[in-house]
């Protein structure tokens, strides 16, 4: 554990250095302050606006964020050589992949985590003297349910960053993010597939493609007209399906890395 | 008591791209060295040095053979708390400091973060890092020697039994490496063993008891260090030598010649014929001033086995490429 724990604390270390992630937060910060902008709109479709373009906002500066950061994380180090000492150490390949995965989750968190304290704020703060104010921790949920789909898309990218190139894992990561979130449409074709070849592929893709639109909380909390039956169920079943399937595709990629050669 | 490291019979193949043919790295390697040893692995660059390294070390698998670290299987998890790895040219993490890599490290082998400073500590001193300007240099900052320092550093966290170091003083200026060598040294004294890859043929000279010189990936030689390097020749100094001495020395050893009254010649390491000369000597009232068994060098040794000169790059000057050149044309040139 303890060594897990080095390699997950330098990994956030080196991580919270690379200047591209802070672009990013940096980026995403800016442009929630930017939602200030919608001064032409009433207070309440200001605050909905608000709301769901800063949730947006948060998804796609995670998405980069995650994207670049996991792709990068073991071919990086075999690149640079410092994998040779570090496994040259009472190491497992296991607690280096694991170690290196969960400095990623921590990085991305505290990125997601800052974005979605400045967006708290800034709905707070829109809040002032309103009537009938939200309460902007109810964004929590929403914040949760986008840090969960990170953790998802980074098992996603260390999976193929054990045996594919920096370059092609991007692609393939974010072609898969797309699709994981089409898949209402992707079982539809499933159904309806104009013979057995298209039905059978879009079955495969439906059932194997983690299903990424599984966490889209931004509805219910914009829009006071969707509500969700059960939060709770809906919370947690997301949380299993989201941490089964991350630890799905860590024991495959731990399997892999364990015979590859560095 | 299981040797420290035993090689039997070690293939390591990479296929050719697009082709279905594959180059032996390492090709049918024995070796077994005992604890305590200080053992040279010389070979030019691509002779197989590296790749031999990291099968022990458990980085990459063989593709036939057998390898054993501390009496384990190569890349045993437990053995790997009793050895020790110096790659060449060591990376570490650019941003930190000499004092935080060996923390990092020493963290890795289970030692809490307190215990863990206190040993970088201990050890950027010990490799003369401990200066407050070197203190506060990043890595990034640094020179070769200085990485190969933290290097060194690094590789004696756990106080190892067995250290592989991979050409750890390739490259460096020469005071950088007198200062590796003696550090070296000093763990020699210490009692350590030691895998010692390199192409400084010097370095191994001073160091090691016992060399193997490796090339395409093949064992050429082995042996004690002395074994290897002693002579054929014996060097006699003489002075006041008389011409009827030298007649007779003429007969003993045609090729042998004095100068003069005085000088030095050489004649081929046979204790009869040395006995010989210094009775004809004595008979002549020609004095012997010394009589000094002509030592080779390890250059001497690689390039009688290797068929070429080893540049301070690791690579062979004027051996014929045997990949290149055919059968026939190899066995003209050797």
């Amino acid at each position: 554990m303890n060594a897990i724990l080095t390699i997950a604390g330098n990994t956030i270390s080196e991580a919270l250095r690379r200047k591209v992630l802070n672009a990013f937060l940096l980026g995403g910060v800016a442009v929630l302050a930017l939602t200030f902008m919608f001064g032409q709109f009433t207070a309440r479709q200001e605050l909905t606006l608000i709301r769901g373009m800063g949730l947006g906002i948060i998804t796609l500066a995670g998405i980069f964020i995650t994207v670049i950061l996991s792709i990068n994380l073991i071919p990086t180090e075999i690149e640079r050589r410092t994998i040779y000492t570090i496994l040259a150490k009472p190491v497992n390949r296991w607690e280096f992949l694991i170690g290196k995965w969960l400095g990623a989750i921590a990085t991305i968190g505290v990125n997601i985590v800052l974005m979605g304290v400045v967006l708290i704020i800034a709905v707070a703060l829109k809040q002032i003297g309103a009537e009938n104010p939200s309460n902007p921790l109810e964004l929590l949920k929403g914040i949760l349910m986008i840090f969960l789909q990170m953790v998802l898309l980074c098992s996603v990218a260390v999976f193929f960053s054990v045996f594919l190139t920096p370059l092609v894992n991007f692609f393939l990561t974010l072609s898969l993010f797309i699709i994981g979130n089409m898949s209402s449409f992707t079982q539809d074709l499933a159904k309806t597939g104009s013979n057995i070849l298209v039905k059978g592929f879009f079955t495969v893709v439906h059932y194997l493609v983690p299903n990424f639109g599984n966490f889209q909380f931004t509805n219910p909390l914009v829009n006071p007209a969707v509500e969700v039956k059960s939060e709770l169920l809906f919370l947690t079943q997301n949380c299993i399906y989201g941490l089964v399937y991350s630890a799905v595709l860590l024991i495959l990629a731990v399997l892999i890395f364990d015979r590859r050669e560095v | 008591m299981p040797a420290a490291i035993d090689i039997k019979n070690l293939y390591k193949q990479y296929p050719v791209p697009l082709k279905r043919e594959a180059v032996n790295a390492v090709d049918n390697l024995t070796i077994k060295i005992e604890e305590g040893e200080i053992f040279g692995f010389l070979g030019a660059n691509g002779a197989g040095k590296t790749t031999t390294i990291k099968i022990l070390l458990g980085l990459i698998y063989p593709t036939q053979g057998e390898a054993s670290v501390l009496g384990k299987p190569a890349g045993d998890i437990e053995t790997k708390h009793k050895i020790a790895y110096l790659p060449e040219s060591p990376y570490f993490y650019e941003h930190m400091t000499a004092a935080e890599v060996v923390t990092f490290y020493a963290q890795l082998f289970g030692l809490k973060r307190e215990d863990a400073k206190k040993r970088a500590e201990e050890l950027v001193d010990f490799v003369g890092l401990g200066s407050k300007s070197d203190r506060n240099k990043r890595i990034s900052e640094f020179s070769k020697g200085m990485r190969q320092r933290v290097g060194i550093a690094q590789s004696l966290i756990n106080n190892p039994t067995l250290l592989f170091y991979d050409e750890p003083t390739s490259g460096l200026d020469a005071i950088a490496r007198r200062d590796i060598r003696d550090l070296m040294l000093q763990l020699k004294e210490q009692g350590k063993t030691m895998f010692l890859s390199s192409h400084q043929l010097e370095d191994v000279e001073k160091v090691c008891h016992r060399v193997s010189v490796i090339h395409k990936g093949k064992l050429r030689t082995i042996g004690l260090v002395d074994e290897l390097l002693a002579g054929e020749r014996v060097d006699i100094t003489v002075s006041g030598a008389t011409p009827s001495f030298n007649e007779r020395l003429k007969t003993l050893a045609p090729e042998a010649n004095v100068l003069g009254g005085a000088g030095t010649f050489n004649v081929k390491d046979d204790a009869g014929l040395v006995a010989q000369i210094i009775d004809t000597a004595r008979a002549e009232n020609t004095r012997i001033i010394s009589i000094i068994p002509k030592r080779r060098t390890l250059e001497d040794l690689f390039v009688n086995i290797v068929g070429g000169r080893l540049t301070d790059e690791g690579s062979i000057e004027g051996a014929p490429d045997v990949n290149r050149v055919s059968a026939n044309k190899y066995k003209e040139l050797n």
